[in-house]
């Protein structure tokens, strides 16, 4: 089993279109035959098979472009493709959801006939765990190649959360050698020793630097290109929550009894601060779509958590930022919003404190509205959408009880996470706001 | 410094050799008075007679033993097999004497004998007239087997061969003899037996080639430069023994590997180095080793299904990509 992919066929040539399909799939294939005519910025060219086997599926079809490298077709061994594809996780997975993704595109009667036919694995909205951001199991044999299998041992790299490009999936040296560990809370805390400068991290600052960038796979690539055809600009995905803010409520009470703060804390403060602490453990969600240097797609993971606030103003909206909201003390986070924001009602907030955000909180609460959604500021992965605290009834142990319920709904970048990582984020995000002592130490 | 063919280096170093020691003589089917079918022999029987270049029968396995006998006796001689294809008949000679009586006499005697011949096809020369079997006999411990792919390495590796005391498979290749290269002149230099060269130095992946495929190798490695894909060439020169240091320090290097050989492909000469590869470089392997080598059937006579059936440069290139899929560095 093997991927064509878009081939270099000229020094200046970064993609390239399918032109012709010189075979279908099912038919036979010899290495150095004629498959396709691939049209490049200055010519049409012809497009060899190095693999002999069987076209099994077309990715790309005619008249589309893609970056070069990017798989075009698979060349199997004649296996029905969904046999084919059924036993190798990983890129192959991707690369036949990436087909599926683009039959759904392509929205005609065959192509979602074609779509069904490829039960093998699961759709992409049922996203496997970040742990497994390969999507193999632990139980499976992952290919890798002796070399990379040798190195991922001495960096102590576990296979599984490895995205393998070789063949098959196989994962191989260069893999290792650019793989950062992901959902790792360890990477949060090294920010504190390269802070980004304020003034260098603007908000509308993609693409960011190459370094930080993380390839997105093929399924990740796929998934964003067929969410931005539905969906152009930033494809949204909502999802809603219901905390019981009971706990919250209480507490802030008696920080407000106590004299602890110099400020009142208000729900949001608690809120913001809830959601940088949820953000260490999803930093997905901190992150931004970008494309790397070399013009893939990519997200680059934020260093630092700056939680920005909506601010309503008379004709209008800016929302100031706390950098570093995860490390703050929840007095100081309301300290600093509440002077941000009445200097914003004034027109007296600086330029430099409306950038940098990595995330952000817009409250209608004060407004009594129970729930809503917010568009999410480019290029942040995520904004999240609070409501008021309302009494409400609600069942505690099997008894009607009167409960303090908030409605908060995530909006996420759909091309950089999915809907599960969203649910999980606002798990979260519920387990801080009903537990809240968390929130002070 | 001078640039001769493949064929002049040959018959130059012949006609040293013959000149240098007494005991050098050629024995082979109308090397003398036809001066060679390939003219590798030309001129030297009328430069040094009838004695030392000796004309035989058509009867390979008699002059092969005669010239192991002679050898046993402290002759040197160099013996011409028109093609590898008319070795078969001699192959009991070599296999069975030449390359066992040193070591079953109790090193009584040496078998100082070299037995030069082009192996390979070029034209339509059919079924029986363009094989390699080259391997054959490089599976044999007792001999010595080498395979020069440059007029430089032809010179140096002849001059090793008739000098030393074992018996020596020399093998040429028809369609190398007009390839030119630069020769020295006076210069009395020789390459060790055993050695390989890395021809050409290389980042991405290592090219494990012989003989006329070395040149293939040289071509398609200068080709992909300009695509961005840095191939290693290592020209093995011997085939037994093998240079086995050499491939896999350039594999630990490369992590990919391709072989190319003009042969057939099972139980060929690739076979062997792939084998050698993962015993030896298993953990530096970032994917499967690749052979090149020739369809397996009888080669036909027609002139697009032979060229069809032997390895070509295309069939590298095509191995070269297939063992760098999945790399982003070479597909941007």
């Amino acid at each position: 089993m093997a991927e064509v992919t878009m081939p270099r066929l000229s020094d200046t040539m970064s993609e390239g279109a399918v032109g012709r399909w010189l075979k279908k799939p099912g038919d036979a294939v010899a290495d150095g035959e004629i498959i396709a005519e691939i049209e490049t910025d200055k010519a049409t060219m012809e497009l060899q098979a190095f693999e002999s086997g069987t076209l099994q599926k077309i990715l790309v079809p005619e008249g589309q472009t893609v970056p070069i490298g990017q798989a075009i077709a698979i060349i199997g061994d004649g296996a029905a493709p969904d046999e084919a594809a059924a036993p190798d996780a990983g890129a192959q997975q991707a690369a036949s959801e990436e087909g599926g993704a683009e039959a759904s595109a392509r929205n005609t009667a065959e192509a979602k006939a074609e779509a069904q036919q490829a039960p093998a694995t699961p759709a992409p909205q049922a996203a496997p765990p970040a742990s497994q951001s390969n999507g193999q199991s632990s139980d499976e044999r992952i290919k890798a190649s002796p070399l990379a299998r040798r190195m991922a041992d001495e960096r102590g790299i576990d296979l599984r959360q490895v995205q393998g490009t070789g063949p098959g999936g196989r994962i191989i040296k260069e893999n290792i050698e650019s793989f950062q560990p992901s959902a790792a809370p360890t990477t949060a805390p090294a920010a504190t020793q390269a802070p980004a400068p304020a003034a260098s991290q603007p908000a509308a600052a993609a693409p960011a630097p190459a370094g930080e960038v993380t390839p997105m796979s093929r399924m990740r690539r796929a998934i964003a290109r067929a969410m931005t055809d539905s969906q152009p600009g930033t494809p949204h995905i909502y999802v809603t929550a219901e905390i019981d803010m009971a706990a919250a409520v209480k507490l802030r009470k008696q920080i407000i009894d106590s004299g602890a703060s110099e400020v009142k804390i208000s729900i949001n403060d608690l809120v913001v601060k809830a959601s940088a602490k949820a953000l260490l453990k999803f930093p997905t969600l901190n992150s931004s779509y970008t494309t790397s240097a070399d013009g893939q797609p990519g997200v680059a993971r934020h260093q630092q958590i700056n939680v920005s606030v909506a601010v309503a103003l008379e004709d209008g909206l800016v929302a100031p930022v706390v950098r570093d909201t995860d490390k703050k003390a929840l007095g100081t986070i309301a300290g600093e919003i509440k002077d941000m924001a009445g200097r914003a009602r004034e027109g007296k907030i600086k330029q430099n404190e409306l950038e940098g955000a990595t995330f952000q909180v817009s409250n209608l609460g004060m407004f009594d509205v129970v729930e809503f959604t917010s568009i999410i500021p480019a290029p942040l992965a995520a904004s999240l959408s609070v409501g008021v605290v309302r009494q409400t009834p609600v069942v505690r142990n099997g008894e009607l009880a009167v409960g303090e319920l908030m409605y908060v709904t995530l909006s996420v970048d759909h091309r950089v996470a999915d809907g599960a990582t969203a649910a999980q984020f606002l798990q979260e995000l519920r387990r801080l706001l009903e537990s809240p002592m968390s929130l002070l130490v | 410094m001078p640039v001769i063919t493949y064929r002049q280096a040959l018959n130059d170093t012949l006609g040293e050799e013959l000149a240098r020691d007494p005991n050098v003589l050629l024995m082979g089917e109308e090397i003398g008075k036809f001066q060679g079918s390939y003219r590798i022999t030309e001129g030297l029987q009328s430069e040094f007679g009838k004695q030392r270049v000796v004309d035989t029968p058509i009867a390979e396995e008699g002059f092969v033993g005669l010239a192991t006998g002679a050898a046993m006796l402290g002759l040197r001689p160099v013996v011409e097999i028109m093609t590898i294809n008319f070795i078969l008949v001699a192959i009991d000679q070599i296999v069975n004497h030449a390359s066992k009586i040193h070591y079953m006499f109790g090193g009584q005697a040496r078998v100082p004998l070299v037995i030069r011949t082009p192996s390979g096809g070029v034209g339509q020369l059919a079924a029986t007239h363009s094989q390699s079997f080259e391997n054959w006999f490089a599976y044999c411990p007792g001999l010595k087997v080498v395979a020069p792919a440059t007029p430089y390495d032809a010179k140096g590796l002849m001059r090793s061969a008739i000098r030393d005391d074992d018996p020596v498979i020399f093998i040429e290749s028809l369609a190398l003899y007009d390839t030119k290269g630069e020769v020295p002149r006076d210069d009395d230099y020789t390459l060790p037996i055993g050695m390989a060269e890395v021809k050409r130095e290389g980042a991405d992946i290592t090219v494990v080639s012989y003989s006329r495929m070395t040149v293939v190798a040289m071509q398609v490695a200068q080709n992909l430069e300009k695509e961005g894909i840095s191939v290693e060439v290592i020209d093995l020169r011997s085939l037994r023994p093998l240079d086995r240091p050499t491939i896999i320090n350039s594999v630990k290097k490369t992590n990919r590997a391709v072989v190319i050989e003009e042969d057939w492909r099972s139980y060929g000469i690739g076979a062997e180095i792939a084998a050698t590869i993962q015993e030896e470089a298993f953990d530096y392997l970032d994917a499967p080793v690749q052979r090149v080598a020739g369809v397996e059937v009888p080669l036909p006579y027609a002139a697009k299904l032979s060229q069809a059936s032997k390895p070509g440069a295309q069939d590298l290139i095509n191995a070269i990509r297939r063992a760098l899929q999945g790399g982003k560095r070479w597909q941007k």
